[in-house]
């Protein structure tokens, strides 16, 4: 106890000197937590921009449909045993009904995609519903409207509130056609779509197709997309012997999932670089605010203090201005973070957006602060300033009081 | 967007196989085939056919009105079944247009799309504008003259020219001898694989006329399905001029 | 000035500690220019080659509404014109355009390119990744490119035939036979399984075309030379109905990229800037601090505020100069690692990557600009001598009695 009240008392006898060294451990701190919440955050926009504008955390399909893309490969009973059993907290689930077919505007024919999805479950999984250029976003399941890509409405010179004659062949062999309406078209938000999407409500396409009330995937997003390969193993169970396949976003595009993970060692080393250089200041300040006591450990230990207590001492001491250093730089770290994390970090005056492996990326970053993050900041700088307070201690501890004494300084 | 091109196609392909007289001696396969081309070349048809299509989904039936003028030209209408009556497909020389009565628009098929399916069956778009260039884009050879199954019969290879855009690596057609009546038509790729076989049976007169009035065309790695061609109704020299396939008369 | 010199190693544990901290700094900041600049400039290059060149001599009115029908005829105005421009290397007259493409087995949509087999901007695209069969040649119109996803679908091999089929400049079909000359596996799913190369020949009698192209790529000797080239090409072909891109025009995804990246980099070196910051303040603050008592005696004995101001700042200015040519060494040495050997990234990354619209090499090759080092230096220079400022005014403005007596 006496020693705390030592060490405290140490600490606030050259309060300049306390100050400096406070403030750039905590400026340290402060960086690291910035840069390892920034880090994260652009790793999970980017998952974010993988799941929620089309693809969704999950998907189920019939087993075999995701490779075969067969439009006699849907769900049985529509989906709607699947529905209920993911009926959960923290999921939100929608369907969804594929094709192809042609369509046609005046003089321009385009072999595209036909996605039917169901407008207000959708917009609870997938952000389509604003990603829109101009225009507005499908409203029911059914009526003659139509969503679009960017290339494709270009291509096919059509505008919002132009017709676009669809073909298809329908499941029972028939020729699907249907005039429709362009309602909106959307953002450039990936190669497949922008080229080729027409998105309607599934009613509709379920009738153009006719595949009534038939579902040929169930997205899901999650609340917590970091949960997500615990899910799939959950749905996995318990949709067992369904002949269903319960596929995540890493499954559905693994060149995305890698092309992360290569991120995500870059954004480690960066954040290695700045940690070291972080500490490499810490141990500077500490070593140089010890060393410049050489004097007065001399005279302490003249005093009769043990070898052994003036390594407890300085490190004590250390300890209190690494603790005192983290709350100023936690609240600074954490401060700026929040602000980042709540109202981002807008690039745009760099660059517009860009697209990723076909996907598209926005350019406000936003920090994700985790505990994690802090935690190991914090951790890590209490560590390197104990570990820079040793040497000098031992140092310290095996001084001649004498020399030391006369040391200048 | 399966167009109904198809249908056509074996429309087309009933001329070109037109039964004619047999040869006295031992002709060559040029020969047989000009004869057969010079029996339709120029010649005009209408008639009514049902195609029977079966998959491994679903099997159905459509009847429909078909004009035909030379190789160039022709025109289908859907009679039956109520849902697509009307649909009607043109093919002027290497181009094909869709009607569609429901939403009354004439789509033209795009290039992209030659190869989707006529109407859901087993014939692609470019089936039928291919065929109206078969004769320019092969080479022939009498492969086999004799009797094989209990008929006596020919069997013509031909192989497309270096540069035809063909993507078979031969087609081979086998004729009855005694009156060039074709029974089958089979189509292999550049390994020799078989891809499709397309048969011909049940001759039949129209007028002045014998042909095989059924058409059945099975996907080689899909033998359970098929696409049966069977004309109702089929009568030649009739009063057309290319005037007649307009895409005024499609909508019509 | 030698005063400043010799108090630097007053204390040589703390100089070191200090050059080591701005040094590495430095030298870290330099390798992470260098792998940031030479991968943009690796991305783009591969840009250039899958996109249409670093300039882009197009139809007039095609960037904004690309369409089959658009056709220049003036190939041979173009070339002319490009010449004698400086810095253009090669020009590739190209015909772009989609289509359908099947064999016996199976049909697919593709986008195709027809060049002219001889230019080696558009051979250093797909030769490198030939997995079977040759690139396409001179004089052998048939030939055709295909990617090794499309030859699997198509269930094709090297040798055999494909029929393209598309809209020619009438929008009537028109098609023609082609053979596999080769495929290739670049791991780019667009170029595998979306794109066939061509010959201008072959394009030609494909589309029936007598003459005519739809696209000119310009390949200049870096990407560096746009900015030089551009304007006297523009106004050479001012005349003709054509427009002149830049490939930040004709690739504005792969722009972006680049420009956010880049800010990326910008905010990862500003971290490390603030940092060797805040280690030059520290150890200038606490040499100074730590001397009060001394300056104080020196301000006694009569030296003039200004001159320990000078000393102060003298002692920075040299404390940034060694630890830059520590940093700089250190940099260096790394960048010129980097830069011969390159980083290998293959087994962190997958089979290639695309990065908008361009392949990603697995290897990346450092690349500095004199002109990023000089800046950097000089920022460097500037912030320690800017650190260096406070302490110097607050030990110039010591009153000598008290500095003597309260340290």
């Amino acid at each position: 106890m006496v020693i705390i009240k030592l060490a405290w008392r140490n600490l606030w006898r050259n309060v300049r000197r306390t100050l400096i060294t406070i403030s750039a451990m905590s400026l340290a701190l402060g960086i690291m937590i910035l840069t390892i919440s920034l880090v994260e955050g652009m790793h999970r926009q980017m998952v974010h921009y993988a799941t929620r504008l089309f693809a969704g955390d999950i998907q189920i399909n019939k087993k075999g449909y995701f490779e075969s893309k067969d439009i006699y490969d849907y769900l049985s009973g529509g989906g709607a045993d699947i529905l209920s059993a993911v009926r959960r907290p923290g999921l939100h689930a929608s369907p969804r009904l594929f094709g192809s077919g042609l369509a046609s505007s005046g003089e321009n024919s385009i072999g595209v995609m036909l996605w039917g999805i169901d407008p207000q479950q959708e917009r609870r999984v997938t952000e389509l519903n604003s990603h829109l250029l101009k225009g507005g976003f499908l409203t029911s399941r059914s009526g003659n409207e139509v969503v679009l890509g960017k290339m494709l409405a270009e291509s096919l010179k059509v505008d919002v509130g132009d017709e676009l004659v669809i073909l298809t062949q329908a499941a029972d062999g028939s020729l699907g056609n249907e005039i429709f309406y362009v309602r909106g078209v959307l953002q450039s938000i990936g190669d497949e779509i922008d080229r080729g999407a027409v998105i309607m409500g599934i009613d509709e396409l379920g009738k153009l197709l006719v595949l009534p009330d038939k579902v040929h995937e169930i997205a899901i997003s999650l609340n917590r997309p970091e949960m997500v390969d615990g899910i799939q193993a959950q749905l996995e169970k318990i949709l067992e012997g369904k002949g269903v396949e319960v596929l995540t976003w890493k499954e559905i595009f693994p060149q995305i999932k890698e092309m992360l993970e290569l991120n995500q060692v870059w954004m480690y080393i960066m954040l290695l670089i700045v940690f070291g250089l972080a500490s490499l200041g810490v141990l500077n300040t500490m070593l140089m605010a010890l060393f410049e006591r050489t004097r007065e450990f001399g005279l302490v230990m003249a005093l009769g203090l043990r070898p052994l207590s003036i390594v407890g001492m300085i490190l004590l001491e250390t300890l209190l201005l690494s603790l005192l250093s983290t709350v100023v730089g936690a609240a600074v770290g954490i401060g700026l973070s929040s602000y980042l994390a709540a109202h981002g970090w807008n690039l745009s005056r760099f660059s517009e957006g860009f697209s990723m492996s076909g996907l598209t990326v926005s350019t406000t970053i936003y920090a994700h602060l985790s505990m994690e993050g802090v935690l190991a900041s914090i951790i890590c700088m209490i560590l390197v300033s104990l570990v820079a307070a040793f040497y000098p201690a031992i140092k310290a501890a095996r001084l001649e009081p004498v020399s030391a004494l006369s040391t200048v300084g | 967007m399966k167009s109904f091109i198809k249908s056509i196609v074996p429309f087309i392909f009933v001329f070109f196989l037109l039964s004619t007289p047999a040869f006295t001696g031992e002709p060559t396969a040029k020969e047989i085939l000009d004869r057969i081309d010079k029996m339709w070349r120029g010649e005009s048809s209408s008639g009514e056919v049902t195609m029977e299509i079966v998959t491994a989904h679903w099997k159905r039936s459509l009847t429909m009105d078909v004009w035909s003028l030379g190789k160039e030209y022709s025109l289908v209408k859907i009679t039956a079944p109520l849902k697509e009556k009307g649909v009607a497909t043109l093919k002027v020389e290497k181009n094909i247009w869709n009607y569609l009565p429901k939403i009354n628009r004439v789509i033209k098929i795009p290039g992209s799309m030659m190869m989707a399916s006529w109407m859901g069956s087993h014939f692609t778009n470019d089936d039928l504008v291919k065929e109206s260039t078969f004769v320019d884009d092969y080479t022939y050879r009498l492969s086999f003259s004799g009797l094989r199954g209990g008929q006596f019969i020919y069997e013509i290879e031909c192989i497309p020219k270096p540069e035809a855009a063909v993507v078979w690596g031969k087609v081979v057609i086998i004729v009855l001898k005694e009156d060039l009546i074709p029974l089958k038509e089979l189509f292999y790729d550049e390994d020799g694989t078989l891809m499709r076989t397309m048969a011909f049976s049940e001759v039949r007169s129209f007028g002045r006329r014998t042909v095989p009035s059924v058409t059945t065309l099975v996907p080689a790695d899909k033998p359970d399905e098929l696409t049966r061609i069977t004309y109702n109704r089929l009568q030649f020299g009739i009063d057309v001029d290319e005037e007649f396939f307009s895409l005024r008369n499609l909508k019509r | 000035m030698k005063l400043a010199w010799r108090n630097l190693w007053r204390n040589v544990r703390r100089t070191l500690i200090t050059m080591v901290a701005i040094g590495l700094g430095l030298a870290l900041a330099m390798i992470s220019i260098g792998l940031g600049d030479g991968g943009h400039e690796q991305m783009i290059e591969s840009g250039v080659r899958m996109g249409a060149g670093h300039i882009t001599v197009q139809p007039l009115g095609y960037q904004k509404n690309p369409s089959n029908d658009k056709i220049i005829t003036d190939d041979a105005l173009i070339m002319e014109a490009l010449k004698d421009i400086p810095h253009v290397r090669e020009a590739s007259l190209r015909i772009v355009g989609k289509g359908l493409i099947s064999s016996a087995a199976n049909s697919s949509g593709i986008a195709f390119r027809a060049v002219d087999p001889g230019k080696v901007g558009d051979k250093s695209l797909l030769a490198p990744h030939l997995i079977s069969g040759d690139y396409l040649a001179a004089g052998e119109a048939g030939g055709i490119l295909i990617g090794e996803k499309l030859a699997q679908k198509l269930k094709v091999s090297v040798g055999k035939k494909v029929v393209l089929m598309g809209q020619d400049a009438s929008r009537e079909v028109s098609s023609a036979l082609f053979r596999v000359k080769g495929i290739y596996k670049t791991g780019v799913s667009d170029l595998d399984g979306y794109f066939c190369l061509i010959s201008l020949e072959g394009a030609r009698q494909f589309l029936g075309l007598e003459q005519g192209i739809t696209q000119v790529a310009v390949y200049l000797d870096s990407q560096f030379e746009v900015e030089k080239a551009l304007p006297i090409l523009r106004s050479r072909l001012g005349s003709l109905p054509v427009e002149v891109l830049p490939w930040q025009e004709v690739m504005p995804d792969l722009l972006r990229f680049v420009q956010l990246d880049d800010a990326g980099n910008y905010f990862f070196l500003g971290i490390i800037l603030v940092i060797v910051a805040l280690g030059i303040l520290n150890t200038i603050l606490m040499s100074v601090l730590e001397r009060t008592r001394e300056f104080g005696m020196m301000l006694a004995l009569g030296l003039s505020p200004r001159f320990l101001f000078l000393m102060i700042i003298f002692e920075t200015t040299l404390l940034a100069l060694l630890s830059m040519v520590l940093g700089g060494g250190l940099g260096f040495g790394g960048h010129h690692y980097f830069a011969t050997v390159g980083l290998d990234l293959t087994g962190l990354t997958p089979e290639r990557l695309t990065l908008a619209g361009t392949i990603i090499s697995p290897i990346l090759y450092s690349h500095l600009r004199l002109m990023r080092i000089v800046g950097l230096l000089i920022i460097i220079f500037l912030v320690t001598l800017i650190t260096g400022l406070y302490p110097a005014v607050k030990a110039s403005r010591l009153s000598p009695i008290k500095a003597i007596y309260q340290y």
